[in-house]
């Protein structure tokens, strides 16, 4: 046992030696490594942070939303309607919902204004969502204004700032009070922009559904289980286009690899025709290329995997904000939570282990099997 | 100590370029003793001795060491075996470059998992030997030629193998370090190693080095001449 | 120290799996005491949704499909269709909602 142990360790200060003999050009390929992983590695578990957090936040929203279609659009829904829902069996409550966009020209952000269930602020006033005041450099107290449907500017005070650590949810919210809302907006008391339900039982939400749906025809529900699986949809890893590319780069890579070794140049080939003549057999060879493969790779794994987990959720993921950002001039600050999935760091370690070190070792495999006789015969 | 029955080797059989580098040659080494094969190039010396050493297989033919047949043993076997019989020294020295001097002497004891420091210890015993004691930490390819050949015999000297085999061990050399290198190789026959030397170099025949002396031609034997019995005949230093 | 002795290609390839394993290690048994600490700061966000009636994350700003992902409607542009991906950057991580079985 003893001397097994102390083979392998000669193996491995031979290999180091040798991978030491090109300093330069070996850390530079580590380090591509390493960064492949930690790119690969980011997103997986920013996806999965993401996926976690969006279903965490939204575990309170409403269980169904019923929103009317005219001629296959988004319609505002009258107040009767409402009330023809609430009457429906298993409808705990209704409510008309206000909310909609606006287009802040003078800062080019995408706006959502909204009448919130509870708490609405006084008439004239608003409370921001911490993103947007910061874009347009607004504190309480400060004159938010903004051109209605007519065209008339209205001069909304700030009275409050929506607490920065809700930003995920609230980056461009402006919430005010009703008759702001529709006098902003120009829409008539008694219509509203959709419904927000709670059914009594959340077992019988599917039922509702399709109550409401028999009830009016010309709605779209949308239940709360959809909504969190549109959210599941964003975020999985699998579906992401940086993803794909990054697999691409993953196989690019692997091939470089591949490339090394198989194109063993006629020096490497010697080499290893060298150590079989010095006594070093098969077995020696192809374990000494093994943990070369080995090595590199568990440690580019580890080093990548940790960088990328600080870097997602200790930093922010700044990587990935202009992506989430594209167009948009607001995005919102927000830290994720982290959670060990063991399983995932274990696929993932074998993602990008394996395949390095079949390609380190493959290729290798008809030399190391030579005779070494060869070696004699130059 | 080491049997060779009928033995042949035929490079790329049943193809175009087939080639017999030997032929139905039988011989025997004697422990302890000085052996050279003699002949010019392509007269097979190098595949010979590859054969005696276990570097190859036999096409035809056996192979036995110390009386036990070592042709068809798995290669796992052959290796352990050639590891702990034989040392090689190359022609073109073969040594790793880009490492020292040191690495490329203990390169042959890593698979035989002794512990590290003994293989160093007795590495740069080896060394100091030679000559290369302060060397151990140079690059290879910054060696002389002399140099480079002297690391050679310590690298195979570092198993402690009762065999030397030594392939054209003063090719490249000129005289004065041929003859550094003969010395080196006269101190391990007086110390009870067996030496086996192909060479077409008339200077190691001029030497009291050589004990016995098997002349090839086209991958046969011609003569085997012992020299402890038979007065060396200069006419047979063909260059 | 003689178990791992650097100047041999091992000791410093056992040093380095080693400190990398070790630093990784760390940052997963941290992983507790940040999520409970991200769970106290989300609790403002969860507030707000239930406060407002909230359905979507506030973070694709650009257009309404992508602001409100569960809201848009039957209309907007390629809301089920597979490749609904390129009008927007943020498109690219924005797959298509699959419609309920």
């Amino acid at each position: 046992m003893n001397a097994w142990i102390e083979r392998q360790r000669g193996l491995i200060d031979t290999t180091v030696a040798n991978l030491r003999r090109r300093k330069a050009r070996n850390l530079g390929l580590f380090m591509a490594y390493v960064l492949l992983v930690f790119l690969l590695a980011s997103v997986v578990l920013f996806g999965d942070g993401m996926r976690r957090e969006a279903r965490l936040l939204l575990e309170g929203a409403p269980e169904l939303v019923v929103q009317r279609l005219t001629a296959g659009r988004h319609d505002l829904m009258p107040a009767q309607w409402l009330q023809r829902i609430a009457g429906l069996r298993g409808v705990a409550a209704v409510e008309g919902r206000l909310w909609g966009y606006h287009h802040d020209a003078a800062v080019g952000a995408n706006l959502t204004l909204q009448v919130p269930k509870e708490a609405a602020p006084a008439a004239g006033r608003v409370h921001l969502g911490a993103t947007l005041a910061r874009l347009r450099g607004l504190a309480p107290g400060d004159v938010l204004s903004l051109r209605d449907h007519a065209g008339q500017p209205h001069a909304f005070v700030v009275e409050a700032l929506l607490d920065s650590r809700s930003e995920l949810v609230s980056a461009d919210l402006v919430l005010l009070g009703e008759a702001d809302f529709r006098a902003f907006f120009g829409i008539a008391a008694g219509l509203y922009t959709d419904a927000a339900l709670r059914v009594v039982n959340p077992l019988e939400t599917r039922t509702v559904a399709e109550k409401v749906l028999a009830r009016l025809p010309a709605t779209r529900v949308i239940s709360r289980e959809e909504m969190r699986r549109t959210y599941d949809a964003v975020f999985n890893w699998r579906q992401g286009l940086p993803l794909m590319a990054l697999s691409v780069l993953l196989a690019a890579f692997a091939l470089l690899a591949w490339d090394k070794a198989s194109g063993l140049s006629a020096e490497e080939r010697r080499e290893i025709g060298i150590l079989k003549a010095l006594g070093w057999d098969s077995g020696d060879v192809l374990a000494m290329k093994l943990w070369e493969g080995a090595l590199l790779s568990l440690l580019a794994f580890l080093l990548g995997y940790t960088l990328a987990w600080l870097h997602v959720f200790y930093a922010g993921a700044p990587l990935f904000e202009p992506v989430l950002k594209g167009w948009s001039v607001l995005y919102p600050r927000f830290a994720l939570a982290p959670e060990v999935d063991s399983s995932r760091i274990v696929s993932l370690a074998l993602l990008t282990v394996l395949p390095y070190v079949a390609a380190t070792l493959v290729p290798v495999w008809r030399a190391a099997t030579l005779d070494p006789d060869a070696v004699m015969r130059e | 100590m080491i049997e060779l029955v009928g033995v042949g080797k035929t490079f790329n059989p049943g193809r175009d370029n087939e080639f017999h580098a030997v032929r139905e040659v039988s011989l025997s080494i004697e422990a302890g003793r000085v052996t050279a094969l003699r002949g010019p190039s392509g007269s097979g010396k190098t595949t010979l001795l590859g054969l005696i050493g276990g570097l190859t297989r036999p096409s035809v033919g056996r192979v036995r060491l110390q009386g036990r047949d070592i042709s068809a043993l798995p290669e796992r076997f052959l290796t352990a075996l050639r590891r702990d019989t034989f040392g090689f020294v190359f022609q073109q020295f073969q040594l790793i470059r880009d490492l020292s001097v040191l690495d490329n002497v203990m390169l042959p004891a890593v698979p035989t998992g002794r512990p590290h420091a003994d293989i160093r210890t007795r590495a740069l015993r080896l060394l100091d030997e030679v000559g290369l004691g302060r060397r151990a930490a140079a690059r290879v390819q910054w060696l002389s030629g002399g140099e480079a050949q002297r690391a050679a015999i310590a690298r195979a000297l570092i198993n402690d193998p009762p065999v030397i085999l030594a392939d054209e061990p003063t090719a490249h050399l000129d005289n004065v370090l041929s003859r550094q290198i003969l010395e080196i190789l006269a101190d391990l026959r007086r110390r009870g190693r067996t030496l086996v030397i192909a060479s077409h170099d008339p200077l190691v025949f001029e030497t009291d080095l050589v004990e016995r002396v098997i002349d090839l031609r086209d991958g046969r034997v011609l003569t085997v001449h012992d020299r402890s019995t038979v007065p060396m005949d200069k006419s047979a230093c063909r260059p | 120290m003689a178990l791992f002795p650097t100047r041999r290609g091992s000791g410093l390839a056992a040093w380095l799996l080693a400190g990398s394993l070790a630093c990784l290690l760390l940052v997963l048994l941290d992983a507790s005491r940040l999520a409970e600490a991200r769970a106290r700061e989300r609790a403002q966000g969860r507030a707000l949704v239930a406060r407002v009636g909230l359905t979507d994350l506030a973070l694709f700003n650009e257009a309404r499909y992508t602001r409100h992902l569960s809201q848009a409607d039957r209309h907007a542009a390629f809301q089920d269709h597979p490749g609904a991906l390129e009008h927007f950057p943020a498109g690219s991580l924005a797959a298509p909602a699959r419609p309920s079985p």
